[in-house]
């Protein structure tokens, strides 16, 4: 992927492909770049999470998709936004990677270094064992995050087509 | 001041793997330390057995995300050792270049964001960022040229895939190299300011007569091959490394730990490289280590945080070499016959020494797999600093002392996840 170029959107997947549900936010984020949207760049990354500060730089929209085990129910869905001025509670215990998209976002946040609008999705996980196949209920939630999540990424394109004309 | 306590750390923060730290302290004198490694075992050596020779590299590069450049130098060395291949020209100077992306990326990691917070009195680096976010801001850059390099040459940052037994699957274009110059070039001077900032910390005086034992190599700063010396006078080839060291397993560590035979616990990593390889370093890095007041050798493991900032600089310097004088080979590897036999390899992971020795099969099968990490074999000399480290400090309070204790622990930049994995420090007085 060319990192020089700057998609309005960029759709970041972080997890482990090969422990199970903790490779869900890699699945939404491959499928949504099936979907060549338009106006969409997608990253998936499964080790250093310290290199997103840098990539999401300058970015206006930016949505990352994570795996989290904080005891609720598998395939709970959380949501956040970043630039929230009191991130809520549940995002400290939000990754299963011992270098959390929260410390990040606590990182970039010190050093101003936030898209304009960051969006965190959090997709609670049943099995992290040995494996690349995701477990009944997070593969149902994201099935039904990602027709949510791409129909609003088309949505987002239309009227931005609509505004450019 | 209490007499008999237990100090006890659950969980060590700021190191890479899972283990704890507990000391009991019985009439002012400690009774028992003990640094328990509580990862679970990883099995690698086991599960190796029956892979091809060719899958060793990928397969060891993913114990450590951290340094999975040298497990797979480590691996493929010894693959090269059994069919009697040695890398000379460019195809070398190229895994030095790689290596030195992963020292990069390893020691600025661990300088700034792990180990700097301790000397400055923070609990982690986000809240060092709030008040010095110039310094993070640079440290987070300069470990950005470090992934590049990896991410060049090795195909992506983590667990690099292009690096094979012979040499590389490909070999990037040389103009993609030279783009890698630039920032290279802002890297080594902001190297230099790391040194700086590094020595200006606060050092607390504890010193220890180690022995230290690294690669030498007689025209470099040895990473992929040399002798192995000692500051006690060992001086042998690598495939000898076991008729001199031995892997003890102890009750309280899922890790074991090594033990130079006749002699005891050892010293491997920076500080090891440092003292006894200090005449090869590059007159860049020289200049910074003696500006920074530092001699030419180094027995207090806090200083560990100058020393990586010198090797920083060195690999940065290391790496501008390399891609200044560019080369590209005629073929990205040279062919090799399969023969059966035992190899064995050292090269110098961020962390110090990493030894592997595999057994092949005539038909390029891994029938046994030996590797020793080297976190494995520090643990012995962190446990014996922590013995003389701790008495004089008694007096502190547990949380004060507590945190000491977990930076002495972290001037090794234990990687848990590598000896098996790391921690929780446990103080208890009777």
């Amino acid at each position: 992927m060319d990192i020089h170029r700057k998609e309005p959107v960029l759709v970041i997947g972080v997890g482990n492909p090969f422990r199970s549900d903790d490779g869900a936010g890699l699945v939404i984020a491959e499928r949504i770049a099936e979907e060549n949207l338009v106006g969409v760049e997608t990253f998936t990354t499964a080790g250093d999470i310290l290199s997103l500060l840098d990539r999401w730089q300058g970015r206006e929209h930016v949505i990352i998709f994570d795996a989290m085990q904080s005891g609720k129910k598998a395939g709970t869905v959380f949501c956040c936004q970043a630039n929230d001025k009191k991130l809520p509670h549940e995002l400290l215990h939000f990754s299963s990677h011992s270098f959390g998209i929260n410390e990040i976002i606590a990182l970039a946040a010190m050093l101003s270094q936030l898209p304009q609008k960051l969006v965190i999705y959090g997709i609670e996980g049943q099995d992290f064992v040995h494996g690349s196949v995701l477990s009944p209920p997070v593969s149902r939630a994201v099935n039904q995050l990602l027709k949510k999540i791409t129909r609003s990424l088309k949505k987002m394109n239309q009227s931005n087509s609509v505004l450019n004309k | 001041m209490k007499t008999n306590q237990t100090i006890k750390v659950e969980y060590l923060a700021r190191v890479e793997g899972e283990g704890g730290l507990k000391i009991r302290i019985k009439d002012g004198k400690i009774a028992d330390l003990k640094l328990n490694i509580f990862e679970p075992p990883r099995y690698f050596e086991g599960f190796l057995r029956g892979r091809q020779y060719s899958e060793a590299p990928d397969i060891t590069a993913r114990i450590c995300g951290i340094c999975p450049v040298a497990y797979q130098m480590s691996s493929i060395h010894a693959m090269e050792a059994v069919f009697g291949l040695k890398q000379s020209g460019y195809l070398r100077e190229l895994r030095r270049l790689l290596y030195c992306g992963e020292w990069i990326e390893s020691h600025i990691l661990h300088a700034y964001l792990l180990h700097a917070p301790d000397f400055l009195g923070y609990p982690d680096a986000i809240q060092m960022a709030g008040d010095h976010p110039e310094v993070v801001k640079a440290g987070l850059k300069l470990k950005k040229t470090g992934n590049e390099i990896v991410n060049l040459l090795g195909g992506r940052e983590i667990h690099p895939i292009n690096s094979r037994v012979g040499g590389w699957y490909k070999i990037p274009p040389k103009k993609q190299f030279l783009r890698l110059l630039e920032e290279l070039k802002w890297a080594r001077d902001a190297a230099i300011d790391v040194v700086k900032f590094t020595s200006t910390l606060n050092f607390p005086d504890f010193e220890r007569d180690y022995e230290f034992v690294a690669l030498s190599h007689p025209d470099e700063y040895a990473l992929n091959e040399g002798r192995l010396i000692s500051s006690k006078g060992l001086d042998i080839a690598v495939d000898e490394y076991e008729d001199h060291f031995e892997e003890q397993h102890l009750r309280h560590s899922t890790a074991l730990h090594s033990n130079h035979k006749g002699f005891g616990a050892y010293h491997v990593g920076p500080l090891a490289r440092y003292t006894l390889n200090y005449d090869k370093l590059s007159p860049i890095a020289k200049q910074a280590a003696q500006d920074a007041g530092m001699g030419t050798t180094c027995n207090n493991p806090f200083k560990s945080i100058i020393v990586r900032a010198i090797e920083t600089l060195w690999a940065c310097d290391e790496a501008i070499r390399i891609i200044e004088n560019f080369e590209m080979p005629e073929k990205p590897w040279v062919d090799y016959d399969i023969n059966g036999g035992i190899g064995h390899a050292i090269t110098e992971a961020p962390r110090g020494i990493l030894y592997h020795r595999y057994r092949i099969d005539s038909s390029g099968y891994i029938r046994t797999a030996k590797i020793v990490p080297p976190t494995s074999q520090n643990l012995r000399t962190i446990e014996l600093d922590l013995y003389e480290f701790v008495p004089p400090r008694l007096h502190k309070s547990k949380d004060e002392l507590t945190w000491e204790c977990e930076q002495a622990i972290r001037n090794y930049d234990p990687c848990i996840s590598c000896s098996c994995h790391f921690l929780k420090l446990d103080i208890e007085r009777d």
